[in-house]
């Protein structure tokens, strides 16, 4: 890609210079370090904007009592029932049962905890149904040496 | 400490491939391992889903390059998978106070320092542990500038991440390595599994067929998904193809650095003129890339349309079809 043709676009990377391969005039490829290119950013947002929708839909489920406060949490961290009963070594009707305020209001402190676990939340969240952010919104940039 | 050398590249596995050799004393670069690993492939399989997308990939299968550096004669590679969290991590432990820098498959989801944005559920992210300081691991992720840190208990939970592609705690080193990697031959078998793999499979989901198969469905998204579902189908297969570690193009550009490369070691001018054909295609992929991107925005300008992404596609595959061929060629010349 001739150097020219790029836009960028800082958001996605929180500043972060990823390096990718550019043609230079000679036509040889070099190691440019820069931010995500523009394109990526945009489809990027468009990815998290659907995954923004179907917390809001979660949250509006959980409003109207037609699911259980763990449809946001597998939500939120991008999760579906299938990977949510791989995390936490359960057959996957039994964390969709779950997921029903009936059977989530009955669940034993050992079957919570490992939900707690998973979502890092503690169990009177869970149990009073308190919506936290997940775990990518409290990550800390560092670096080493 | 291990006096580890950290260099950023594009792209994880052939990075963390590139880096360990280097440690090893064999300078080579993320394109040279890239190219030697045979990385270059497309799949289009509908019925792998991601996040209920299907799955399109332009790379190789995860751990196919290292694997086929494991292969190299001369080459000692370990590797092992764990069923315990916490003998993984004191296998890891033991090998780094015996001065032994571990390459890993984790998750990305759960490695504090990635950006938010690229934070989803993918499992076949490589890095290199060099270190421990505390509880913090000292990690040379090759996507970064520069060395990370991460707490023991997030590096735990990404190596035994679930879903596809699950890492299993996976861990790899090098026992031993070559004094010199003789080059030629390793250039040309590289070359060779790409040209299998991309012309000569059965399978009509993958390589040029597979580009063209993607094609032909494109096309008819909008009709079969309705607008909101194919631009999502859309944009997903431009975060496959452009999104970090593919160094742009859909990892077409970083094999034409490999052939550019190959060309220098070689000293064959031919090497140089297939590498311009290709970097022609990454470019096409690229336009193709900016006019799904329009799309995904609803900023589509006139002509912006399935039926005009899914011709820019064909062209791709009828680009990269002919460097291929030739590739083939060259490859029956070479003695």
């Amino acid at each position: 890609m001739d150097r020219i043709d790029k836009s960028f676009d800082n958001d996605i990377t929180d500043g972060l210079k990823i390096i990718s391969y550019v043609a230079g005039n000679d036509g040889n490829h070099e190691l440019v370090p820069d931010s995500m290119w523009h394109p990526v950013s945009i489809v990027n947002r468009q990815a998290w904007q659907e995954i923004e929708k179907k917390i809001e839909s979660s949250k509006a489920r959980i409003a109207t009592g037609r699911v259980s406060c763990l449809h946001y949490y597998m939500t939120s961290s991008l999760m579906d029932t299938g990977l949510l009963a791989k995390y936490t070594g359960q057959p996957r009707w039994l964390v969709c049962l779950h997921m029903i305020p009936f059977f989530f209001n009955r669940l034993r402190a050992e079957t919570l905890n490992k939900y707690v676990k998973i979502f890092k939340v503690s169990q009177n969240d869970l149990i009073q149904g308190k919506l936290e952010s997940s775990v990518y919104n409290e990550q800390v940039h560092s670096s080493a040496g | 400490m291990i006096n580890f050398v950290h260099t950023q590249s594009a792209h994880c596995e052939s990075g963390v491939a590139a880096n360990l050799l280097s440690h090893k004393g064999i300078k080579i670069s993320e394109a040279m391992a890239f190219g030697i690993g045979g990385g270059l492939f497309f799949g289009y399989l509908p019925f792998v889903r991601i996040n209920g997308l299907p799955l399109v990939t332009y790379r190789s299968a995860a751990g196919h390059i290292l694997k086929r550096f494991g292969q190299i004669p001369g080459i000692g590679m370990y590797r092992k998978r764990f069923r315990s969290s916490d003998q993984a991590m004191a296998e890891l432990d033991a090998a780094l106070d015996a001065s032994i820098p571990v390459g890993l498959q984790t998750g990305v989801y759960w490695l504090p320092y990635f950006p938010k944005a690229l934070r989803f559920h993918f499992n076949a992210h490589n890095l290199v542990v060099y270190g421990k300081e505390g509880d913090d691991y000292l990690i040379s992720d090759p996507v970064f500038p520069g060395p990370v840190r991460c707490p023991a208990e997030d590096l735990a939970k990404a190596r035994f991440a679930s879903g596809a592609l699950a890492p299993k705690g996976k861990m790899y080193y090098l026992t031993e390595a070559p004094q010199h990697l003789e080059k030629r031959s390793l250039i040309v078998k590289g070359i060779k599994s790409v040209c299998k793999m991309m012309l000569d499979t059965p399978f009509p989901l993958i390589g040029i067929k597979g580009i063209r198969f993607m094609a032909g469905r494109l096309k008819k998204w909008p009709q079969r998904l309705g607008k909101e579902s194919a631009n999502l189908h859309l944009g997903h297969v431009v975060r496959m193809q452009e999104e970090i570690g593919t160094g742009g193009g859909g990892f077409r550009f970083m094999y034409a650095a490999f052939l550019q490369e190959s060309a220098r070691e070689l000293q064959d001018q031919s090497l140089l003129d297939f590498a311009s054909s290709l970097t022609s295609a990454g470019d096409n992929w690229r336009q193709f890339a900016v006019m799904a991107a329009r799309v995904c925005k609803d900023r589509a300008l006139q002509g912006d349309t399935y039926i005009a992404m899914a011709e820019q596609i064909h062209e791709c595959a009828r680009l990269e079809e002919k460097v291929f061929r030739q590739l083939k060629y060259w490859l029956e010349q070479q003695p």
